[in-house]
């Protein structure tokens, strides 16, 4: 363990830290209020271009390759066989999810179910069990496998990402032209259906396609029940056969249906608008006696199966193989150290990476800018096992001396969540008013001093805040760092992996309850973040 | 304000500004502006909302650079077509609207922000002299540990009046300070800032859509409209000389009606009165009536006869609308005290002082 756990980021990216937005000075202009300063502009793009050289190596290496093997993998029956069980994953985890997401959006905000405040947190809460963690308890608990077992388990952790925006876009539909409907001749559900529905659906569809986008990329769950998707596939092309050119088409075919989803999701994306112009929220749908029996037996059982099922099973088997003295600590706390190590590098270099873009995207709207924007949303549609790929064949090719290093995990993890770090970052720097920024400017501070001073000082715990988030979900990630970790290093997703692949249950059930616990924490953050006080 | 030894503490010639649109176009939004203010003196720049003022503000101020034209501050070229200094090396002194304050500084960091370099000030510690000298100016020495969080509208406002003054500007541009401001408190405030401004022999200029502000403030008036200056005068001139139709009307309530002049006289329904002329006038204009100019009477052969259409009481004064025979012209008429007259009633009305004609267009 030579490598050392803190990355050297180049010093282009790591200057990005200090560099501030501004605005060019002196004789060259004032630059305008709405111009990006010059070195803020070159930063975001060695950011784009960190991004995207993982994908533009592989989709090189893959054309450089002998033209027969490519095709040779790609029209083998077994690739579309592949392919069209990836597809039918992601449909039906994704149909799942909306047919359970809505109807519970539905119920936590239109209704007047009892302890709604209790059952929107457990709707949350699912987000907190790591897939493949949920994936190990049903294995070993139930004969539940293959694409039966996939889709139930992937359904039940992704569901939250339809209920949470379906449910804050209930909260703010205009439900006063229910009312109009109601009172020119519509019946409640006529109303609801061609009132509200379509005010909700861009939330639903925003919901479903990020859906779809965890199950392409998704690994363990797949991995664990034996389904034959393609990330599995990828991984035995590279790690059993070392078929590279097989690997290569592989993970390009992934990459090719998770921007398909990417491209869609921001086509059908729309602007927020608040719509309703009261305060006060609509009177609920008075549920009857069974209603109220059926709704929270409903939810109750979701609940069960997505949250206390994993965590049932998991302390079961904690207990039995703490009796049965077939717990590893030691490897267990190393384990649980090197993830929280690994985890905050790979937020610190994600968020550099992502304040040249966050910052830009805060205060700029031009063409550009949305561009750069976008660029980085490749992290978003690159599976882990596709970049863990990419990053392995990269290195041995340009610099072998960082094949399976740390420094190169943290990077491969920096470029996997600068979507989530430029998100953060530009929400927090868009809540610092430009008005301070003018106010500093005219009390003598040049557009560095203004940011240091100023709007990164104010815009600082957003940032960190994000950060964090970033951090524990760099902690839960398993194929990236499957493929690329050093030997001999375990984190508590890896060596969980290696536990349910060899049907070690027991040994692996701690590993899998401090991922929860892991998950737990920004699991209740976003919780909260829809919900304000409802 | 006398001839003065220094250069003016502000001098625009042939200002130029346009707005960055969607894309690369540009809206040109301010028009060439000549305007000149002298140390020491409260300048309004009046407008609607879209006319320009904030722009105006912000090339002042230097964060928006001008497409032609020239600033210089206190005899300091700072624009000179699209070059320009920047913004911390003007010396011109912002207070923004809503404040701004800097929310993670206590209300004295914010004050001594534009004394110190970095990290001179210090969270808790004894407030600097000057910094206490000027939170006494603005009336609230006692706030200097608060954080902005804790202050009302009007505190803040103070502070960041404190603030901009800390460096001894050359010039304080004041944007729209008191708009989020409640009523009383906006009237109170803005007698407090033009006392603070001069007491501290600052320069100001104070933009605003507010007519009353900007005629109870400031030392002159300028009207922008459409990203040009149409009059600039004291409060006095613009209100009874207006140089156009739009100034009447908008630093204003008045009635207008077509009149034929004749040497000092004008010819209008009300008959031939005294005139005043603004500039541009041929021999037809627009006759500017104040209501306040207007005197009603009961009993005919006085005047011109009119019906009193409404009446609306305003406690101190009463403003009758009225509608004149004939031709049917409306006029506001304003008079001291509660009504005199109902609606209906046959009234006859007379001009009380010489009144002022605008151009026709």
């Amino acid at each position: 363990m030579s490598a050392p756990a803190v990355p050297s980021a180049p010093s282009g990216r790591r200057a990005s830290a200090r560099r501030p937005f501004g605005r060019s000075r002196g004789s060259r202009g004032l630059g305008g209020t709405r111009r990006p300063h010059p070195l803020l502009l070159v930063l975001a793009f060695c950011t784009v271009a960190v991004v995207a050289t993982p994908l533009v190596f592989l989709l090189g290496e893959a054309l450089a390759a002998p033209v027969e093997r490519i095709t040779g993998a790609l029209l083998r029956p077994r690739t579309l066989q592949l392919m069209t069980n990836t597809m039918l994953l992601t449909l039906g985890a994704t149909g799942g999810a909306l047919l359970i997401g809505v109807p519970t959006a539905f119920l936590l905000v239109r209704t007047n179910l009892v302890a709604r405040r209790w059952w929107w947190v457990a709707a949350a809460l699912p987000l907190a069990i790591p897939s493949y963690v949920a994936g190990l308890a049903w294995v070993s608990a139930t004969p539940l496998r293959g694409y039966v077992g996939s889709v139930l388990v992937l359904v039940l952790v992704s569901t939250p990402y339809v209920t949470l925006p379906v449910a804050a876009a209930l909260r703010r539909a205009d439900t006063s032209i229910e009312d109009v409907a109601r009172t020119l001749g519509l019946g409640p559900v006529r109303a609801f259906l061609t009132m509200t529905l379509p005010q909700i659906a861009p939330a639903a569809g925003a919901g479903a396609l990020l859906v779809a986008l965890y199950t392409i990329s998704e690994f363990g769950v797949v991995a664990i029940m034996r389904y034959p998707a393609l990330t599995p596939a990828v991984q035995t092309a590279f790690s059993g056969t070392f078929n590279r050119e097989l690997a290569m088409v592989l993970s390009l075919m992934l990459v090719f249906l998770a921007l398909l989803v990417v491209v869609a999701e921001r086509a059908l994306r729309r602007p927020v608008t608040a719509l309703r112009v009261r305060g006060d929220a609509p009177p609920p749908v008075r549920l009857s006696r069974a209603g109220h029996i059926v709704a929270s037996t409903a939810l109750g059982t979701v609940f069960l199966a997505a949250v206390g099922m994993p965590i049932g099973v998991l302390v079961h088997r904690l207990i039995i193989s703490v009796a049965g003295r077939e717990v590893e600590v030691a490897r267990l706390l190393a384990a649980a150290r090197t993830t929280v190590l690994l985890g905050f590098a790979g937020a610190v270099v994600a968020t550099l990476l992502a304040l040249p873009v966050g910052i830009l995207a805060a205060r700029q709207r031009t063409r550009l800018v949305a561009g750069l924007e976008t660029a980085t949303f490749l992290g978003h549609g690159l599976p882990g096992i596709v970049l863990g790929l990419s990053m392995v064949y990269l290195s041995l090719k340009v610099a072998p001396a960082l094949y399976q290093t740390m420094t190169l995990l943290v990077i491969a993890y920096g470029i996997l969540y600068v979507p989530k770090a430029v998100g953060s970052v530009r929400t927090s720097v868009a809540q610092v008013p430009e008005r301070l920024e003018d106010a500093a400017r005219t009390l003598g501070r040049t557009p560095v001093q203004t940011w240091t001073e100023v709007t990164g000082r104010v815009a600082w715990p957003g940032i960190a805040a994000g950060a964090m988030l970033v951090a524990l979900t760099v902690m839960k990630e398993l194929p990236a760092t499957l493929m690329m970790r050093p030997t001999g290093v375990d984190t508590l997703a890896t060596r969980l992996w290696q536990l349910t692949d060899i049907a070690a249950y027991g040994g692996a059930a701690p590993y899998g309850l401090m991922l929860i616990a892991v998950a737990a924490i920004p699991a209740l953050v976003l919780a909260r973040q829809p919900g304000g006080s409802s | 304000m006398t001839n003065h030894p220094h250069p003016p503490a502000l001098s625009v010639r042939g200002l130029q500004a346009a707005f960055p649109g969607p894309g690369r176009t540009e809206t040109t939004v301010l028009h060439g502006l000549d305007l000149d203010v002298p140390e020491g003196e409260l300048l309004a720049v009046l407008g609607p909302s879209g006319c320009g003022k904030t722009t105006l503000l912000r090339v002042l101020a230097g964060l928006l650079p001008a497409t032609a034209g020239q600033v210089d501050l206190a005899g300091r070229r700072v624009v000179d077509g699209p070059v320009s200094v920047a913004p911390e090396r003007r010396g011109v002194g912002l207070v923004p609207q809503e404040a701004s304050l800097f929310p993670h500084l206590d209300v004295a960091a914010n004050v001594a922000f534009g004394l110190s370099r970095p990290r001179l000030w210090k969270r808790r510690g004894p407030v600097p002299p000057r910094v206490m000298e000027l939170l006494e100016m603005v009336g609230i020495p006692e706030l200097a540990h608060r954080m902005p969080s804790e202050l009302s509208g009007g505190q803040a406002q103070r502070v960041a009046l404190a603030r901009a003054l800390a460096p001894e500007p050359a010039l304080v541009l004041l944007d729209e300070p008191f708009s989020a401001l409640d009523a009383a408190l906006r009237v109170r405030l803005r007698t407090d800032v033009r006392e603070v401004l001069a007491a501290s022999g600052a320069t100001g200029l104070l933009v605003t859509h507010d007519q009353d502000e900007a005629l109870s403030v400031a030392d002159r008036v300028a009207l922008l409209s459409a990203g040009q200056l149409v009059q600039v005068g004291t409060p006095s001139e613009v209100y009874s000389r207006p140089a156009t139709a739009w100034v009447a009307e908008f630093v204003g309530t008045c009635s207008l009606l077509r009149g034929t002049l004749e040497g000092d006289t004008v010819t209008c329904a009300l008959g031939t009165v005294e005139a005043t002329c603004a500039e541009g006038v041929g021999s037809i204009g627009k006759v500017v009536i104040r209501p306040e100019q207007l005197r009603l009477s009961a009993r005919p052969g006085i005047g011109v006869g009119a019906t009193v259409g409404a009446v609306e009481y305003a406690g101190h004064s009463t403003l009758y609308r009225i509608r004149l025979h004939g031709a049917g012209e409306k006029l506001a008429v304003r008079e001291q005290g509660p009504a005199r007259f109902a609606v209906g009633d046959e009234v006859t009305v007379t001009p009380t002082a010489a009144l002022h004609v605008v151009p026709t267009t």
